[in-house]
């Protein structure tokens, strides 16, 4: 071994044996405060495996869309529960990057709006099929005179248009400016891995990431209090696999004993869950 | 941790005690770290030679990103395909940030031809490797086994760093073969449906 490599080695040795001597009581201490915002009766982590993991689907965005259509057009607990945490997400987008103009140019929905028509019924068509294109999910809430459509990525951007087509995201704005109700909204929402795919985002579109939609989850999760974790079983699952697949997120961290290891894997937790180290 | 802070500043942060010691390690590793990638290229090409491949030693990358390095060898992969065989050594991920040593090969492959990652996957999930193989399409390249030794999880040697380019020119052979393999058999005349 030469020089450069033992003094690039010693170095990190030197590092990794602060890490190792001060990082059990850290990682003990990081992972109690984890342990304080689990979900109660049931935590999604603690669910053994994951379902998408099992059935080798979690790079497939269309089984993630339609784990979404199915849990917002549910009309038990799970779509209760699914929609208000995915107009809690909405809004909470909105207030951050205010959409400019929905497809009409009016003025567009204000995340007080988004509160208000979680609880109305939403007719939820998964892979809705137009001349436009076809959009991931495609919402209808008509008491609330507002058509929805959501685009579902995971880390690939708009898909081009072939010749002299328009790209995805103005082919979709055509499709439901066209649906819109006279009169009502029409709104157009990205949902998808990548944070840094806002600035590829339109201004009328809202912008979304399965982060901000897993936080939101178990916001409301935890306001309802879990009563019969059998009703919801589809959107826990789902949570898990999410928080596992999509966000990196290790459940393993917080399952095994607490050693150095475990500190990044749980600042990971904590930054996800908004509490401070 | 701020965006702008290294894996080195955010354990200094957290272990304030030995804030210095961990000042003064950062200032070797990034002194040190342009060679230490070179000392495993050169291991790895003669890894590689071993095998008759051959290859052609690309310098390092100095700090395409400002936490990373890498250092990679061309070799040709059968008809007409290129590839790189990968050694890199930097910090990984924003927000979740691991300081990594990662080795690998990257085979350039059209969009066209990325049906043929799920082939080259399965194909290789059989292999008896001790480190686990994964298969993904990243700057229009299939990447394969980006396998990843985390430096603050374990203890980072010289023998853990040769262990992993050992099993490099094996998994190189074998992802090129499935390629070409798979290839071949797309370019082949189509054949009626029954």
């Amino acid at each position: 071994m030469d020089v450069d490599q033992s003094a690039v080695l010693a170095a990190l040795d030197s590092v990794v044996s602060v890490v190792r001597t001060e990082g059990p009581a850290e990682a003990w201490r990081l992972r109690a405060r984890v342990c304080e915002h689990r979900l109660r009766p049931v935590e999604p982590i603690d669910l053994p495996g994951s379902l998408f993991g099992w059935l080798g689907v979690q790079d497939d965005e269309i089984r993630w869309s339609r784990w979404l259509a199915n849990c917002l057009g549910d009309r038990t607990a799970i779509g209760q529960v699914a929609r208000e945490a995915f107009c809690k997400a909405v809004g909470a987008s909105i207030s951050r990057r205010p959409p400019v103009g929905d497809c009409s140019g009016a003025l567009p929905p204000d995340a007080a709006f988004w509160e208000f028509v979680s609880p109305y019924h939403w007719r939820v068509v998964p892979e809705y099929a137009a001349p436009e294109g076809r959009i991931d999910v495609f919402v209808s809430i008509p008491n609330a005179r507002t058509t929805l459509g959501i685009e579902v990525k995971l880390w690939e951007g708009w898909h081009p248009g072939g010749d002299g087509e328009e790209s995805q995201h103005l082919r979709y704005r055509r499709l439901i400016e066209r649906l819109r109700p006279d009169g009502g909204f029409g709104a157009l929402v990205i949902l998808t891995c990548r944070e840094d795919f806002v600035h590829e985002v339109p201004p009328d579109w809202v912008f979304l990431t399965w982060r901000d939609l897993g936080r939101a989850l178990r916001r409301v999760l935890a306001d309802h209090r879990i009563r019969d974790p059998m009703t919801l079983w589809p959107l826990l699952l789902g949570l898990g696999a999410l928080e596992h697949h999509l966000l990196s997120l290790e459940p393993g961290a917080l399952r095994r004993e607490a050693d150095a290891s475990s500190i990044l894997p749980l600042l990971a937790w904590l930054d996800y869950l908004e509490v401070h180290a | 941790m701020r965006p702008e802070d290294s894996w080195f500043t955010e354990i200094g942060m957290r272990f304030a005690r030995h804030h210095q010691e961990i000042r003064t390690a950062e200032a070797i590793f990034r002194d040190n770290r342009h060679r230490f990638l070179e000392s495993a290229q050169d291991y790895l090409r003669d890894r590689l030679e071993s095998r008759g491949i051959e290859s052609t030693k690309s310098s390092p990358k100095p700090e395409d990103k400002r936490e990373r390095e890498e250092a990679s060898l061309t070799v040709k992969a059968g008809a007409g395909r290129s590839a790189s065989v990968l050694v890199v050594m930097g910090e990984q991920g924003a927000g979740d940030r691991h300081l990594v040593f990662k080795t690998g090969a990257a085979f350039v492959i059209s969009k066209e031809q990325l049906p043929a990652i799920e082939n080259v996957r399965s194909a290789l999930a059989g292999v008896q490797d001790p480190l686990k193989v994964e298969c993904f399409y990243e700057d229009q390249r299939l990447q394969v086994r980006f396998a990843v030794l985390d430096v603050a999880a374990g203890s980072f040697t010289w023998d853990s760093v040769r262990a992993e380019l050992d099993a490099l020119p094996d998994l190189f052979l074998r992802s090129a073969e499935c390629l070409d393999c798979l290839m071949s058999r797309s370019a082949g005349p189509a054949t009626s449906a029954s």
